[in-house]
């Protein structure tokens, strides 16, 4: 089978080295025998583009259809959908109810946000934290320098940037920089470990310490972030973080589930020091998502820490 | 206090969880080789212990997730299918690994093989959240782990053919997974609860008064095609071929062999666990889940009767394999859903067999994938091409093998129907065509790779250059227990099918 055009083009585009369209590698998989026999005669390609050119039109068609027909169902289920926020209604049950009535004594946080997606259903948020370790690992796979995605040239080029950088410095950026960074990262700091007592927590503290590294980065370059946030301490800091908010939730697990009495205290509520695994899973939540955030700038800039 | 057992389901999660994520500090891609082959082999026992001690008790249990009972917090469930499910995947995982895995040494990196296995570990995990899961939201969260690790696996040999599959294979997953989540959404605003019991408590009310008829049948057909673009049901393969054709392969034979499945799996979960059958049916889905498994199985088996390139032929033909699970869960009945999951079982052990001695014979032939090339090839490593013969044996459906019993299963299923109905004709010709179709190309496939190598001569080619291959342990030993497992699955199938029929009730 011969890959449509587009496919091809996609497909080199993508492999960015230029490859001739007409005249594929010897041991390229989707050009077999039989295709190159038919490539030698004019006329069966020509009937074979008109015919993908043809499917490409209707399947493009088709998707604008099928894209319409769904918009119309759900608009039409909308329509069906009970009212919210009235007493009848379904989700108003003894879920929510527990939540909202006794989350506060029985796992200690003001925030009651926190107490569902860290406490009560603290296996879900434990499966999103893995999301964003994935993510990072995937991108680190494609983006990494490599010697396949990398040549000498790009390399050169980089390092020539990095030294107009650093030769000229943006000296709007870098007064910004001095002034927002402390304001920041302290900002930062409390929205982590507040999580238990107002809105926020790890997701939206994290972020703005991801932003705030990521200003750090761009108004000195990328040397003075690597003396305090190089490779290593990346992977100290997310395997260490991740890994320390496994041990939490397999203890709640295994202590929740066996019966068995759990050890964290639970405090006055409202005090900073409460709420048991709370505040601890907030810090972890935090560095692995700031972590991530600078991770994915770096390799989507430069391919590397 | 639980069992001792019970434990385990946890604790297999977290260790392949904790697994992934301590291979990140391993540079050396050996080292995180061991470290995933010992945890897969421990979350197999630990598995498999589950499902001696469900299957002699012959019940379920449940496991709080976290501190506080379901509806509050999360919960696992396991009955004798989730835990047999999960351990024969994990020993599939396993087994592709040691097949491909001088295929990964070459394909990929060596700074970049250790994420290789991050991957396959967090895979693993999501596989066994989704064989356990309880909760409509834990089962979305491991979707989109498993959708993840699965696009990084495709994309790991870097290069352009397989960019481009991934993102096909990504931009579909996606589709799937948003229109998953609406359906989770919709469900869980008409019924108020993610737990499946008490969805489907809630669900049964509404239906007995009569009431969202519409929103239902709406949540029933999202889920449905969510996971169906997921696990490929036919008019949502588009990527396969090209994602499992070019991936390195392990990847291949994993993505054939467990991905599609773990989806499926929570589209039985749905069906037998938020709706029950009765519902189901009333609903219709059980019929379009029918006729489009009637047409994969026979587009499948077209499509790879023309294909020339030997993966893609056998990523067709895993379409086509998709197409006779969704046949037994559209018949909507227990016969029919036992024998769906023996499917699960029976094509998981074929297809990774059939990848991993595939991608033997293309590594003999120089890297060279038409089946062309391939030519002559398993005489100069024979033991791929007796991986290669079994596993298309197998399809094609020859007794003593597991191919056979799964079309015996499902034929036997449709005569259960009764009276003659157009459901029972349908399917009945349509397991004779594609098994005439499937013998067409595998056996075809077959002779050509024995075929001697005088024959060579006539290639307008030249003869293919022939790389002499080091005898590679791992490879054999996963080629050899892969057989064993599928002559053992096609051999002593009847207890095992009674099982499943048995415990289709405890679902």
């Amino acid at each position: 089978m011969k890959a449509p055009k587009w496919y091809r083009k996609l497909e080199q585009w993508v492999e960015g080295d230029a490859r001739d369209l007409k005249e594929p590698k010897a041991h390229d998989e989707s050009i077999t025998e039989s295709t190159r026999k038919i490539e030698n005669h004019n006329g069966p390609s020509l009937i074979r583009a008109s015919r993908s050119e043809l499917i490409s039109a209707v399947s493009r068609i088709s998707a604008v259809i099928c894209c319409f027909v769904l918009l119309v169902v759900m608009m039409f289920t909308v329509a069906f959908m009970p009212t919210t926020s009235t007493e009848s209604n379904v989700t108003m049950n003894e879920t929510a109810k527990r939540y909202i009535e006794q989350g506060m004594d029985e796992v200690g946080a003001t925030n009651l946000v926190a107490n569902i997606i860290l406490v009560y259903r603290g296996f879900d948020t434990y499966g999103e934290s893995c999301v964003l370790f994935l993510g990072a690992t995937a991108v680190i796979m494609l983006l990494a320098n490599d010697r396949k995605n990398e040549t000498e040239k790009d390399r050169a080029a980089q390092r020539l940037s990095d030294k107009l950088d650093a030769k000229i410095p943006n000296q709007v950026l870098v007064d910004v920089t001095k002034v927002l960074m402390p304001v920041l990262l302290l900002y930062g700091a409390y929205i982590l470990c507040n999580g238990h007592l107002s809105p926020g927590g790890g997701f939206a503290g994290g972020s703005l310490i991801g932003g705030a590294m990521i200003l750090c980065e761009n108004a000195y370059g990328v040397n003075k972030v690597r003396t305090f946030f190089g490779h290593t301490v990346y992977h100290a800091v997310k395997v260490g973080a991740l890994v320390f908010y496994a041990a939490l939730i397999m203890y709640t697990i295994f202590v929740g589930s066996n019966g068995l009495e759990n050890i964290f205290p639970k405090g006055t509520p409202g005090s900073l020091l409460s709420a048991g695994i709370i505040l601890p899973i907030n810090i972890a939540v935090g560095l692995e998502v700031a972590c991530t955030m600078y991770a994915f700038y770096t390799y989507f800039v430069r391919g590397e820490l | 206090m639980h069992l001792y057992y019970e434990n385990f389901l946890f604790i297999s999660i977290f260790l392949s969880l904790l697994c992934g994520i301590l291979t990140t500090l391993l540079e050396d891609g050996r080292k995180s080789r061991r470290v995933t082959l010992v945890m897969l082999a421990v979350c197999a026992v630990l598995n498999g212990i589950v499902f001696v001690n469900t299957s002699i008790r012959g019940e379920y249990f449940t496991y709080a997730m976290g501190q506080f009972p379901a509806p509050w917090g999360n919960e696992v469930r396991s009955g004798p299918i989730e835990s047999l499910l999960a351990t024969v995947f994990c020993i599939v995982i396993g087994m592709s690994l040691l097949g491909g895995g001088r295929d990964l040494e070459e394909d990929i990196l060596p700074g970049k093989i250790n994420l290789y296995y991050i991957m396959m570990d967090l895979l693993t995990a999501s596989t066994f959240a989704l064989c356990y899961t309880n909760d409509m939201f834990t089962g979305y969260v491991f979707i989109e782990i498993m959708t993840i690790a699965a696009c990084s696996i495709v994309m790991a040999k870097d290069n352009g053919q397989t960019i481009v599959a991934t993102i096909i294979y990504l931009i579909m997953s996606m589709v799937g997974s948003g229109v998953f989540l609406f359906g989770v959404a919709i469900l869980y605003s008409i019924s108020g609860h993610l737990l499946m019991p008490n969805i489907m408590a809630s669900v049964t009310k509404m239906f007995t008064a009569g009431s969202f008829h519409y929103p239902m049948a709406v949540v029933a057909g999202m889920v449905l095609v969510g996971l169906a673009i997921k696990s490929a049901l036919f008019p949502f393969h588009t990527w396969l071929p090209t994602a499992h054709g070019s991936a390195t392969t392990s990847s291949s034979a994993i993505l054939s062999g467990v991905v599609l499945k773990g989806y499926v799996i929570l589209l039985i979960k749905v069906m037998c666990r938020v709706f029950t059958m009765e519902q189901i049916r009333q609903l219709n889905v059980n019929d379009i889940l029918f006729v489009l498994g009637i047409c994969a199985m026979i587009y499948g088996s077209v499509r790879a009767v023309r294909e020339n390139h030997s993966k893609k032929m056998i990523a067709f033909s895993s379409v086509a394999q998709v197409g006779y699970i969704y046949v037994g869960l559209g018949l909507c009945s227990t016969a029919g859903m036992a024998a769906a999951l023996y499917q699960i079982l029976a094509h998981a052990v074929t297809k990774s067999l059939l990848f991993i001695s595939t991608g033997g014979l293309i590594q003999t032939a120089g890297h060279r994938k038409s089946l062309h090339d391939l030519r002559g090839m398993a005489r100069r490593r024979p033991l791929a091409g007796i991986g290669f013969t079994v596993g298309a044996l197998s399809m094609v459906g020859l007794p003593l093998l597991a191919g056979f019993i799964t079309k015996i299963t499902l034929g036997q299923a449709a005569l259960e129907l009764g009276i003659p109905r157009w459901e029972m004709i349908s399917c009945l010709t349509a397991i004779a065509i594609s098994s005439l179709l499937n013998a067409w190309y595998f056996i075809q496939a077959t002779i050509q790779i024995w075929k001697s190598e005088e024959e060579d001569v006539q290639d307008e080619n030249g003869p293919v250059a022939v790389h002499a291959i080091s005898p590679d342990r791992s490879f054999g030993f996963a080629v050899v227990s892969l057989c064993v497992m599928n002559v053992v699955l096609g051999c002593f199938a009847e207890p095992l099918v009674r099982l499943l029929q048995h415990s289709v009730a405890l679902l």
